[in-house]
């Protein structure tokens, strides 16, 4: 919790109206985004909300809520959601279908040129109706986890206090995450996007640990083994796309990646859709608090005498 | 000390999207963009970071040597190479078109199909896709029933070049000519891949007056 949380969790025990919209403020427009992505209604959505927020505050008046406000009130949402079956787990399980040249072909693991990546329509834009369609074509535990990380911009330490995926594991389910959500919006938009990504669904009503990886490796060995940079293939960059837009990539691997860009309009479709992809879950719009509920919990800190 | 850069078109940096000013010198800060300095390229580095413009940059010291680059934490463009535009960089990917074919020429000759590479080595004496792709067929199947793969797969290079030459990137052009020559079955070189780095970059210097 930032000092300026604990500040107004102070105040809040003082029965100080203000620093409870501080707290809304602050928090409810990225929980809203999580709970309307997760549930499987948006007043489904809208109820688990306004119930972790009194178990937030409830917590914060009791003095069991020590720090980490914001981790506390999206742990409350997904537990809310998960104990009265709100979550809607995602499409059922498909096999995954890949879009490269086999090993046997001398571009092995270069886009396949009849389902290779095609840039979106020029303009394309990405409301919130489109991006919750795209969402719901994840697997619950990627879309939460996506929307942890790239919508609300939590950190990996963080992201793990509120859903049971290690931050070292983070990575690569993020990746699986943003492939997901990437072709869906590719489906949306061009019908093609089965071929250029997976979409497993964990089993209606389980746990939300990510669906496991089809014994895919980490890229990121593979790509360090190449002695020079001079033979990543598409399928390396399809599979390290999220590190690069992250920042993550070592600098030799990062030169590796962009020298590649520089030569593979496909890949420059496809990083291009990512790009805007995530882009869009950040400028996803939230409504305030219903008055109502606002007032519900004015009375949690100033109780009726 | 003076160096090169490759910008998309409008002097733009292609991954940070970052716009120069010529002439204006520019410090790396602490900001998403510029962390690790700013890069650019020796002539040797060219062939590997083509892209639509060409500039002549000028780094501060420290200049840092890295794989393929030079990093400098302060740099300004200077002048804009007028001779690399896009009927150079066609020439170019031609150029390279043509080295794949030789690569494939060499190959047959050395499995000893010299009739099949005499017939490559006539088509190629100017580009046309069409007939790249039939010769480089039947040369694909010749090498076949002999069993040599090399040259089996340096012919398939050469359908490749026909197909994607002036409809890719030169930056594939480029990559391709190497990758061709580094699935040579000869070993009379240490590294063919980085021979025909070093051609495609005297190529650059040579047409484009780099000196």
């Amino acid at each position: 919790m930032t000092a300026a949380d604990g500040s107004r969790c102070d105040r809040v025990r003082r029965a100080d109206v203000s620093a409870l919209d501080e707290l809304l403020a602050r928090h409810h427009p990225g929980a809203q985004v999580l709970a309307r992505a997760a549930a499987v209604t948006e007043s489904a959505a809208d109820e688990s909300l306004e119930q972790a927020w009194e178990l937030l505050v409830a917590g914060i008046i009791g003095r069991t809520v020590t720090d980490g406000t914001r981790s506390v009130l999206l742990s409350h949402l997904m537990t809310t959601l998960a104990e009265r079956r709100r979550l809607d787990p995602g499409p059922a399980a498909a096999a995954p279908r890949r879009a490269f040249y086999p090993p046997d072909d001398r571009w092995a693991g270069w886009w396949d040129d009849e389902q290779a990546p095609r840039e979106w329509p020029p303009g394309t834009t990405l409301p919130w109706t489109r991006v919750a369609r795209a969402l719901r074509e994840v697997p619950v535990g990627l879309r939460v986890l996506l929307i942890l990380r790239d919508a609300i911009a939590l950190a990996a330490q963080e992201a793990e206090s509120v859903i049971p995926v290690p931050a070292a594991r983070q990575p690569e389910v993020l990746d699986d995450a943003r492939r997901s959500y990437v072709a869906a919006l590719d489906e949306q938009l061009t019908g093609t996007g089965a071929a250029e990504g997976e979409s497993r669904a964990s089993a209606p009503g389980s746990a939300l640990d990510p669906p496991a990886r089809d014994g895919e490796a980490d890229l990121r060995p593979a790509l360090r083994a190449r002695a020079r940079i001079r033979d990543i293939s598409c399928d390396a960059v399809f599979g390290l796309v999220g590190l690069w837009l992250d920042g993550s990539l070592a600098a030799d691997e990062r030169d590796a990646y962009e020298q590649h860009l520089l030569l593979c309009p496909w890949c420059v479709a496809y990083v291009g859709k990512t790009r805007l992809a995530l882009a869009a879950l950040r400028g996803v719009p939230a409504s305030a608090p219903a008055g109502s509920f606002r007032r519900r919990l004015i009375t949690l800190i100033q109780p009726e005498p | 000390m003076f160096y090169w850069k490759f910008l998309r078109p409008g002097a733009v940096s292609p991954f940070t999207g970052f716009a120069w000013e010529p002439g204006r010198w520019v410090a790396a800060d602490s900001s998403a963009q510029c962390q690790s300095g700013f890069h650019a390229c020796r002539v040797s580095d060219l062939p590997y970071w083509l892209n639509a413009e060409l500039w002549r940059i000028e780094l501060a010291d420290p200049v840092a040597v890295g794989t393929h680059k030079v990093v400098s934490p302060q740099a300004r463009v200077t002048t804009q190479v007028a001779g690399w535009d896009q009927l150079a960089a066609g020439a170019f990917a031609r150029a390279c078109a043509t080295r794949v074919l030789g690569h494939a020429v060499d190959e047959l000759s050395q499995c000893g199909l010299e009739d099949m590479a005499g017939r490559l080595a006539g088509a190629g004496a100017a580009f046309q896709p069409a007939e790249w792709t039939a010769v480089a067929g039947r040369c694909a199947d010749a090498a076949d029933a002999r069993g040599a793969w090399h040259a089996r797969k340096l012919c398939g290079y050469v359908q490749d070049a026909a197909a994607t030459t002036g409809r890719y990137p030169a930056a594939f052009a480029a990559y391709l000519a190497a990758r061709a020559a580094s699935h040579r079955s000869s070993a009379t070189l240490a590294d063919r891949y980085l021979d025909e780095r070093d051609w495609q970059a005297q190529w650059l210097a040579g047409n484009l007056a780099l000196g």
